[in-house]
């Protein structure tokens, strides 16, 4: 009796054990072989996916798409860059003297040289030295400061920033405060180039709303059409930063303010698209389709028109309303800008997206494809309908 | 609660909390003879031995261990005290002349020993037996901080209390009710201890396993280390049981404390009894305050106060006029603070609150005292040889070893240039690694050569500092070099003999600096770490101080 005792616990754990060992071996079999369908099925859609051949629909192949941040481009530009990276400033002194009155090109010329000063500035001290009065330079160093403190920063969000990062960022951003106040001070008084250079400061230091609109109405009365400041101020304007305070009113009461004040043709009206891209991923709510939204972009369609065709921001506009109607299953409208853009592939592809190319080329083909279905239920309903319709 | 019925003057009945006393030891001795009794008549009843006699034994183990375990523990409960040296009635004749006058006013035993505490309390605990039921010898508990702190007025008030805790007041067995509390609690408090201590060593050894587990690629065990074996069982049910006295013994306690207060308004005036519960009470705080930023400060630097001065120290905190200042609005808001405030954190059966006590206090007529007024002045005045006293009692109170025995001044300035070096080293060893002299000097011939980023490598910086390229590196690199450069900059002016820290009993350490000096230093640093560095304004601001200190004004 007192072996029993021993031995049918013994039996029945054992029994357990061996149990549990082979249904354990029985779903490890089942679970290797789920995984190698799922992969099979997985090549075979990859290699049956739906596909387009570009040329056969007016677009350029995917080898000659050149992304295309926006930014100021030309012979010139790139001569002066690399003269000035081998330290001579005056190609760019020059380009800065040949655009004088220009304040678009000139907020361009500013933004591609402090871009380079701010991994190597000995070019532009040296300019500043020789022309101490210079404000394209004083104005450049302004930007360039303010490209540094985000380069400290980054573009994360602000709880994946650390506090020894928004200390060198808050130090580097109150430098620049103080470096815009000498560019002012040397600037043409007509100039708004000293003025707008700070709104990304407004942005970083967090200013109050008050102190914003004072430095916008500065930018305004010297050149109430400057495109690039009106992109920036938007950003100020937006639920992530201190002027939207999370909220998106104020961000498109800003946007219809500008669009309203500004004559067809001013290409201001991308503000709008960009306001609804910002606040749809605040909210993480995607209502592309919304009629206010379609109403948006058909006001850009018609800004486009009326606009001047040697304008350097087409492509940028253009780019944000082929993003806009391919999402608002518009394919029509979309393969139209799509076919428009040529070899750019612009914003937002190019500034948000890691693969700003692939997802440019995956966003054509389905555009492209949802218009192939369109042209095929149309040509099905007027086989059928034709007796009705007519 | 409502006062209604809890209030100073109602009228309680001691016997159920007595019986529930008396009952635990009761049902002990009934559970442990009667599983004797069990054992012994079935084994002499046999004519063999059987094998279900061995579970029997077993059983009656089980059931009776916790029972004889807890008998044990209630038996003399031990007072948990960090005890400093006994006051003798010989060696201090005039504070025992205060002890035996307020006792035999109050009419209860006195205390057979006083014993000094480093803490800011004064407590009579006694050494009873069988939970509190059989009275025991009493020690008067006197904190150093509060001798310090209150009148002889005062602490004749608060000598008052803690004994009036063992007159009758009108409640038979009041006092037995009282110190059984007590002593039930230290039963609960020894049980939790080595449930803890069970549970600790079972987690020690759920690690232990656990690596190995993890080193040999096994899955870890679940960390759970149980609920701290016999000993937690026992302290949750003894738990139940002090739970279930504290609720039926809750009105006599309550009464019995009301009754104590009022015992030291008549002894000592009703002002003053109030004075000395609020001032105790307030005293707490101040003294962890002091313990923590004015002795703990220079154990950093392994400096300790003078001999004496650990518990002495505290007189100069008192005599701050910041301090005294702070201490007399904390004592005049206690009244004041509303029943809303406290009512929360009351459980049953708590003790009622200060502010309630103070409250009952206030709303009696004042009366005059009845004992003899003692001397003005401090109760510490009562305190023959305090210095050796407090010297002693340090003696008694475990303290770091090694520390330097320092006064007040140094222990703040030699701590905060200690802490002032330890924030140098890193620049230091960066200096004389790469061949230089570790002088703030070397560092500014560094910055103006344009070689900062040669030391700042060598200081520890974050990983995003160290990823950084180009204009952005040098802006990481910027506040990095400015603290390094402000370290030994301070480390030089010391060494000078230009800068030095005050200490203030009224706020934090100070740093004195000779003129101008402190405004011109942030705008010196700046200009030394700037894109086209000018050490010339720190250098000047360095020979200056040195010039200023050689030739003191």
């Amino acid at each position: 009796m007192a072996r029993l005792i021993v031995i049918i616990p013994l039996v029945l754990l054992i029994g357990f054990k061996l149990a549990t060992w082979l249904m354990e071996r029985r779903t490890a079999a089942l679970k290797t072989a789920t995984e190698a369908a799922r992969a099979n099925v997985a090549r075979i859609e990859e290699a049956t996916r739906p596909t387009i051949v570009p040329s056969e629909h007016g677009l350029v192949r995917r080898a000659e798409l050149v992304v295309d941040k926006g930014v100021l481009t030309g012979p010139e530009v790139d001569a002066a860059l690399a003269a000035a990276a081998a330290g001579d400033w005056r190609p760019a002194a020059e380009l800065f003297a040949a655009a004088a009155g220009d304040h678009d090109r000139r907020w361009g010329l500013v933004e591609r040289f402090a871009e380079s000063a701010v991994e190597e500035d000995a070019w532009l001290k040296a300019w500043r030295a020789e022309r101490p009065g210079d404000a394209d330079a004083a104005v450049t160093g302004v930007r360039a400061l303010i490209g540094v403190a985000w380069k400290v920063r980054t573009s994360k969000r602000a709880g994946e920033v650390s506090r020894e990062q928004f200390d060198v960022f808050h130090k580097i951003l109150g430098d620049a405060v103080e470096a815009a106040a000498e560019a002012v001070a040397l600037a043409d008084p007509a100039d708004p180039l000293p003025f707008s250079v700070q709104l990304p400061i407004a942005r970083g230091l967090s200013w109050p709303r008050e102190r914003f609109r004072e430095l916008w109405v500065e930018i305004t009365d010297r050149a109430p059409l400057l495109w690039p400041a009106h992109l920036d101020a938007l950003q100020y304007w937006c639920a992530k930063w201190r002027g939207g305070g999370g909220d998106h009113a104020h961000m498109h009461a800003f946007a219809d303010a500008a669009i309203a004040a500004a004559p067809p043709g001013s290409l201001l009206t991308v503000l709008k698209l960009e306001g609804y891209w910002e606040q749809f991923g605040y909210d993480r709510e995607y209502a592309y389709g919304a009629p206010e939204v379609r109403a948006a972009a058909d006001a850009v369609r018609a800004d486009l028109a009326a606009a001047d065709p040697a304008d350097r921001h087409l492509t940028y506009v253009r780019g944000w309303l082929a993003y806009m109607d391919h999402r608002a299953d518009r394919p029509v409208e979309a393969v139209e800008q799509f076919r428009a853009l040529g070899t750019a592939v612009p914003d937002p592809w190019a500034s948000y997206f890691d693969d700003p190319v692939g997802t440019f080329v995956g966003h054509r083909a389905g555009a492209v494809l949802e218009l192939l279905e369109l042209r095929e239920a149309e040509e099905r309903a007027r086989a059928q309908g034709a007796p009705t319709a007519g | 609660m409502s006062t209604e019925r809890t209030g100073p003057d109602a009228p309680v009945r001691a016997l159920p909390a007595v019986a529930l006393l008396a009952g635990l030891p009761l049902l002990a001795a009934a559970v442990l003879l009667g599983l004797a009794g069990v054992n012994a008549a079935l084994v002499l009843g046999s004519d063999r031995f059987h094998p279900w006699m061995v579970k029997l034994w077993l059983l009656s183990a089980v059931v009776g261990y916790p029972v004889l375990r807890v008998v044990l523990l209630a038996r003399r409960p031990r007072p948990a005290a960090a005890a400093g040296p006994a006051l003798s009635r010989e060696a201090q004749p005039a504070l025992w002349a205060r002890v035996d006058a307020v006792a035999a006013a109050a009419g209860v035993r006195g205390p057979a020993e006083l014993r000094l505490v480093p803490e800011p309390r004064l407590a009579v605990v006694e050494r009873t037996a069988l939970l509190g039921l059989l009275p025991g010898r009493r020690t008067l508990l006197l904190g150093a901080p509060l001798l310090l702190g209150l009148s002889a007025a005062e602490l004749d008030a608060l000598l008052a209390r803690e004994l009036g805790r063992f007159a009758g007041n009108g409640v038979r067995l009041g006092p037995v009710v009282l110190s059984g509390h007590d002593a039930v609690g230290q039963v609960v408090a020894a049980l939790h201890l080595r449930a803890d201590r069970h549970r600790a060593a079972e987690a020690g050894e759920i690690a232990e396993e656990n690596a190995y587990r993890v080193a040999s690629g096994r899955p870890a065990r679940a960390e759970d280390p149980g609920r701290g074996g016999v000993e937690g069982v026992l302290a949750r049910l003894f738990g139940a049981y002090a739970r279930l006295y504290g609720r039926v013994s809750a009105r006599v306690r309550e009464r019995q404390e009301y009754a104590a207060d009022r015992l030291a308004a008549e002894l000592a005036g009703r002002d003053t009894a109030v004075a000395a519960l609020g001032r105790a009470d307030a005293l707490a705080p101040l003294h962890a305050h002091y313990l923590e930023q004015y002795v703990g400060m220079g154990l950093e630097a392994d400096l300790l106060p003078l001999p004496g001065q650990v518990v002495g120290g505290f007189a100069h905190l008192l005599a701050a006029p910041r301090r005294a200042a702070e201490l007399d609005e904390a004592v005049r808001r206690l009244p004041r603070r509303t029943d809303e405030d406290e009512d929360e954190d009351e459980g049953p059966g708590a003790p009622p609150s200060l502010h309630r006590r103070l409250a009952a206090l206030l709303a009696r007529p004042d009366a005059p005292a009845r004992l003899d007024p003692p001397p003005p002045g401090p109760a510490a005045a009562l305190l023959a040889d305090a210095e050796r006293q407090f010297t002693d009692l340090e003696a008694a109170v475990p303290a770091p070893g090694g520390a330097r025995r320092v006064d007040w001044p140094e222990l703040v300035d030699g701590t905060l240039r200690a802490r002032e070096r330890g924030k140098a080293q890193p620049v230091l060893r960066a200096l004389t690694g790469t061949g230089r002299p570790g002088t703030v000097e070397a560092l500014l011939d560094v910055l103006d050569a344009g070689r900062g980023e040669e030391i700042a490598r060598l200081l520890p910086r974050s990983e995003r500092a160290a990823a950084a390229t180009g204009r952005a590196a040098r802006e990481f690199r910027r506040p990095l070099l400015r603290e390094a450069l402000r370290s030994l900059t301070m480390l030089a002016l010391y060494a000078r003999g230009a800068a030095r820290w005050e200490a203030s009993w009224s706020g934090p350490a100070f740093l004195v600096l000779p003129g101008g000096t402190a405004e011109r230093l942030p705008g010196a640093l700046d200009a030394a770490v700037a894109d086209t560095p000018d050490s010339a304004p720190l250098r000047a601001l360095l020979a200056e101080a040195a010039a200023s200190a050689a030739t003191p004004a």
